[in-house]
């Protein structure tokens, strides 16, 4: 039993993985992007040249191209103005982006400090809650920035009373790279902490007692532990932020426009072709990017080997005698009161007052929504236990093929980074492309042999989730598996064990806090899906918290305000459930 | 011992992905616009009194597509009422379809050569209409008549709709009559009183007095922010309305995405006006809200309908169902009922809305029409310029 386990549970989940991908990903999105390179059966390259000679779009490179002489000219004359005077659309997009994901590494490193290696109580639960941002649908995080940095907002009604100035935010670059930060920053927390928690003390130690100052240890041991991880947030965060779509057109407005904006545009007026090429231009950066953040990735293996199963870090209490250190952790934490709080606490207070003052009428709708909902309208009950489902459904899929993705890709092969970028495209495919695909591939579905084959409904949406989800739980396990000591696993193949025995019973242990890390991503991106979700469901009887949040959303915030906090501490709650039962029940 | 449930769990979770569903694929039965026209038989005639009862045998279903907010909308949306009533005076089952992405979803199915699962479309624009035949090559000359492949709607047979008649002069945009209005309102400024006065020309919004106190929307994201650029090429012309938002751009105007986006911001008073319903008066007097904030105001005394409609799937097999269906909507009661449940106005001039109701939806003196053949042909390109030249600002 344990042998036959061993040699087919590869096999299992090698196809079953391809066999996902390829069903609710890679086919939907190919019937969406073929359409840049064909025209009326034959193959073309001009809606891709159309964009990339354009200056809406590429700004001065477009100059440049068409007549490379006066551009130059002007180069000379004025470098900085030619430069930065016209970006054009997609080298907007990619440079709030950078903004974006330099403000979420410079917010969410000091976390990850604070949280790896300070002790306070409630460590735990706020480690648990840095997930939050992740869930929250784009209208709410709207919601939340407006009544929290608006004119009148809380912060400048708190600046206001200590006799501070107004700052005027809304409807600037500033505030869309805040969003991006308050969606992303949290990511860079996380990993970069999970990292931290994987330094082997007794390492420094012995750094130390070879004369290593504290600084030269840190530097030497710990520093090159967290690049990777640091590299991974960042990366992400500038993928997520160069994507962005919703937050730009609440927050900015039509002026700061994306790629993803246009993309978005495009495909309301069915305009395929521009739209396909717009997408295919978006995903080549973010993939480009990609494979060159893990070629980075895979040349730091090396340094990091000997990972996994140490003796972590001495957490030092937070609240103590003054030091200039914790005086900075007290600045950070205002921060964060204002950035990551604020919003939430915002639109929690939202959800509880009107013009009158203190009111519970936002959840008495919710109450009374769930009793007299008529069949066709959403209930938020059913909402709720559908969210919760699906969650559960897509971490069941999604670790198991994001788990068996990362054992492959640290696999030493030639082009195994390719493999690795190519399993990172769900990530890295505009949403709106995903959705057509989804609604063209999935739902109107694909004849076969006679029949018409479409997939909705339930599983459909878990699937969807799950392809969504496997490359967190892959970028959380890459670094760790990378990182652990060959011959733990080559001395259990030398006893007679099989790859998938070696790697179920020494290897996984030791990355359990990986996979955890991957699992809570899983569930996070599951709860606050929304355009996949919309796009699958047969009906009212499979809508998600998210959908229940847009569709209560009317000329008046308070419901979908309400709706939103329900969907909030329904995911504190589970969070605090799954990470404590992740922590009791692991493997370690 | 939990790792082995894990990973049972896991193949457990492959296997259930295989359900899908499979169907044979129908010989030859989606090319064309199958359903033939009602042959005249006319079911019901709904009257103010609306007590007659269609005599159509056993129980039918009548499937009628949707935008979401028609069902479920957080205050009020007449979905519930409309099918509750037209189920208890018909003999026959009212079913909603609401897909994400409205008729844009039917005009893909159609290009995809899928079957329509709907007999109805409730809630057409006079843009939606000129999507749907720029996009499945249709026009109102050639479409349900004759050799034209695949059309979506089939002219509507008008004499057995009862209070046809009624309908509003000018609210018809479908030489065809493929689409039958059911209810209008205008697009127009809502702005707080206690904050500025009310412009009254498109040149008002440059002066400084109106330096950053407008919102507006993205016109591909939905009516008002469509209507308010087509009212500004109404006023400076094809040629200048471009010029006109640059200039509206430079006192600070901010266009946003969709009304939610806009009205949400407006609401928090991060600016004194926001383009929006005329109807806006209705819904702060129910929510009991300060009128001050609700103010209508139309730039040149005139303002952009915003029409919608009923239209027949080609494909429907209930076309006597279909009409059926129209004459109930268009029927005096209903047509106020539903007014004031989708807070716009009725499109026939025959039903009586409440008085307070009435008094708190302003009325613009002009209405400035676009038609659809000058829509068909400029539509997108007006779009399109505007939306390069605000986002490459």
């Amino acid at each position: 039993m344990r042998g036959r386990l061993g040699r087919g549970l590869p096999w299992v989940l090698g196809l079953g993985a391809a066999a996902l991908l390829a069903v609710t990903f890679y086919y939907p999105v190919a019937t969406v992007l073929i359409e840049a390179v064909s025209v009326a059966g034959g193959v073309t390259i001009e809606p891709i040249v159309a964009v990339l000679t354009d200056p809406f779009y590429v700004g001065w490179l477009a100059r440049a191209l068409a007549d490379p002489v006066a551009f130059g000219r002007a180069l000379l004359d004025a470098p900085v103005a030619t430069l930065t005077g016209s970006l054009g659309l997609i080298g907007f997009t990619a440079y709030q982006a950078l903004l974006s994901a330099i403000a979420c590494v410079a917010l969410g490193l000091p976390g990850a400090y604070v949280l790896a290696r300070y002790d306070f109580p409630g460590r735990e639960v706020a480690r648990s809650l840095t997930i939050l941002p992740f869930v929250m649908p784009s209208i709410m995080v709207a919601i939340g920035f407006v009544s929290m940095f608006g004119e009148n907002g809380t912060l400048n009604r708190i600046l206001g009373a200590l006799g501070l100035g107004e700052i005027d935010l809304l409807f600037t670059l500033p505030i869309i790279i805040l969003a991006h930060a308050f969606y992303n920053a949290p990511l860079v927390t996380r990993v970069t902490a999970a990292a931290w928690e994987n330094v082997d003390a007794r390492r420094i130690e012995s750094a130390r007692s070879l004369g290593a100052s504290p600084r030269r240890a840190f530097l030497d041991v710990v520093v090159p532990r967290l690049l990777p991880a640091i590299a991974t947030g960042a990366v992400l965060a500038y993928v997520f932020s160069f994507m962005s779509f919703a937050i730009v057109l609440a927050l900015g407005g039509l002026g700061f426009a994306t790629i993803e904006v246009w993309v978005y545009n495009r495909v309301t007026q069915l305009e395929y072709a521009s739209a396909a090429a717009l997408a295919t231009i978006e995903t080549s950066i973010s993939l480009g990017l990609t494979y060159l953040y893990l070629r980075y990735e895979a040349s730091q293996e090396g340094i990091r080997e000997g990972g996994g199963g140490g003796r972590p870090l001495k957490r030092k209490p937070l609240f103590g005698s003054l030091t200039p250190t914790r005086v900075a952790v007290g600045g950070y934490l205002l921060v964060v009161g204002v950035v990551f709080v604020g919003p939430i606490a915002s639109m929690i207070i939202a959800s509880v007052t009107n013009d009158a003052g203190f009111t519970l009428a936002n959840y008495e709708f919710l109450l009374t929504r769930q009793r007299t909902a008529y069949a066709f309208q959403v209930q938020p009950l059913n909402a709720i236990l559908n969210s919760v489902f699906f969650a559960a459904g897509s971490l069941l899929l999604s670790v198991p093929i994001g788990t068996f993705v990362a054992v492959v890709s640290t696999r030493r092969f030639r082009g195994r980074k390719v493999i690795d970028a190519l399993a990172m495209a769900p990530i890295a495919v505009s949403g709106v492309v995903v959705g057509l695909g989804l609604l063209r591939g999935l739902v109107f579905g694909v004849e076969v042999w006679g029949y018409r084959i479409t997939v909705t409904g339930a599983l459909a949406i878990i699937a969807a989730h799950a392809v969504a989800a496997y490359p967190f739980v892959v970028r959380n396990l890459t670094p760790l598996l990378g990182g652990l000591d060959r011959r733990l696993t080559e001395s259990a193949r030398s006893l007679g064990a099989s790859p998938a025995r070696a790697f179920l019973d020494i290897s996984l242990p030791l990355v359990w806090g990986g996979v955890l890390a991957g699992a809570a991503f899983a569930v996070a991106i599951s709860i606050g899906e929304f355009d996949s979700t919309v796009i699958l469901a047969t009906g009212t009887e499979s809508y998600t918290m998210p959908v229940a949040v847009e569709r209560y959303l009317g000329r008046r915030l308070g419901p979908a305000t309400a709706m939103g906090c329900v969907l909030l501490g329904v995911t504190s709650g589970a969070f605090l459930v799954v990470e404590r039962f992740g922590d009791r029940g692991g493997l370690l | 011992m939990r790792r082995r449930e894990f990973l049972g769990g896991v193949t457990g979770g492959a296997a259930l992905l295989a359900g899908c569903q499979a169907e044979p694929v129908e010989s030859g039965a989606n090319g064309s616009g199958t359903a033939g026209n009602g042959t005249g038989s006319t079911t019901s005639g709904e009257n103010a009194t609306d007590a007659t009862v269609g005599e159509s045998g056993g129980d039918r279903t009548l499937r009628v597509a949707t935008y979401p907010a028609y069902l479920d909308a957080p205050s009020v949306s007449p979905g519930g009422w409309v099918k509750e009533q037209f189920e208890s005076t018909h003999d026959a089952t009212l079913e909603w379809v609401s897909p994400e992405g409205g008729i844009n979803y039917f005009i893909q199915r159609r290009q995809q050569n899928r079957p329509i699962e709907a007999d109805v479309y409730l809630g057409l624009t006079v843009e939606e209409l000129v999507r749907v035949d720029r996009e499945l090559g249709t026009n109102a000359d050639s479409s349900g008549g004759g050799g034209n492949q695949g059309g979506l709607f089939a002219p509507a047979e008008t004499e057995p709709i009862a209070n046809y008649d009624a309908i509003k002069s000018k609210l018809e945009f479908d030489s065809a009559n493929r689409v039958i209005p059911v209810g209008t309102s205008y697009v127009s400024l809502v702005y707080d009183e206690s904050a500025i006065e009310a412009p009254s020309t498109f040149a008002d919004l440059l002066e400084p007095a109106y330096e950053g106190a407008l919102i507006a929307e993205n016109p591909t994201q939905g009516a008002t922010g469509l209507r308010f650029l087509l009212q500004s090429i109404a006023a400076r012309g094809e040629d200048g309305y471009l010029n006109y938002w640059s200039e509206l751009l430079n006192n600070g105007t901010t266009v946003l995405g969709s009304w939610s986006d806009s009205y949400a911001a407006y609401s928090d008073g991060e600016a004194p006006m926001v383009v929006s319903y005329s109807t806006d008066q209705v819904f702060a007097e129910r929510a009991g809200e300060d009128l001050s904030q609700h103010q209508v105001a139309f730039l040149d005394d005139g303002a952009v309908p915003y029409t919608d409609g009923i239209a027949t799937f080609e494909e429907t097999d209930e076309t006597d169902l279909a009409n059926t269906f129209a004459s109930f909507m268009l029927s005096p009661r209903v047509q106020a009922r539903t007014a004031v449940l989708n807070v716009g106005l009725p499109a026939v001039t025959n039903a009586t809305l409440p008085k307070d109701f009435q008094q708190l939806v302003a009325v613009p003196e002009e209405a400035v029409e676009f038609s659809y053949d000058r829509l068909r042909g400029n539509l997108q390109g007006w779009v399109e310029a505007w939306s390069r030249q605000v986002a490459g600002r």
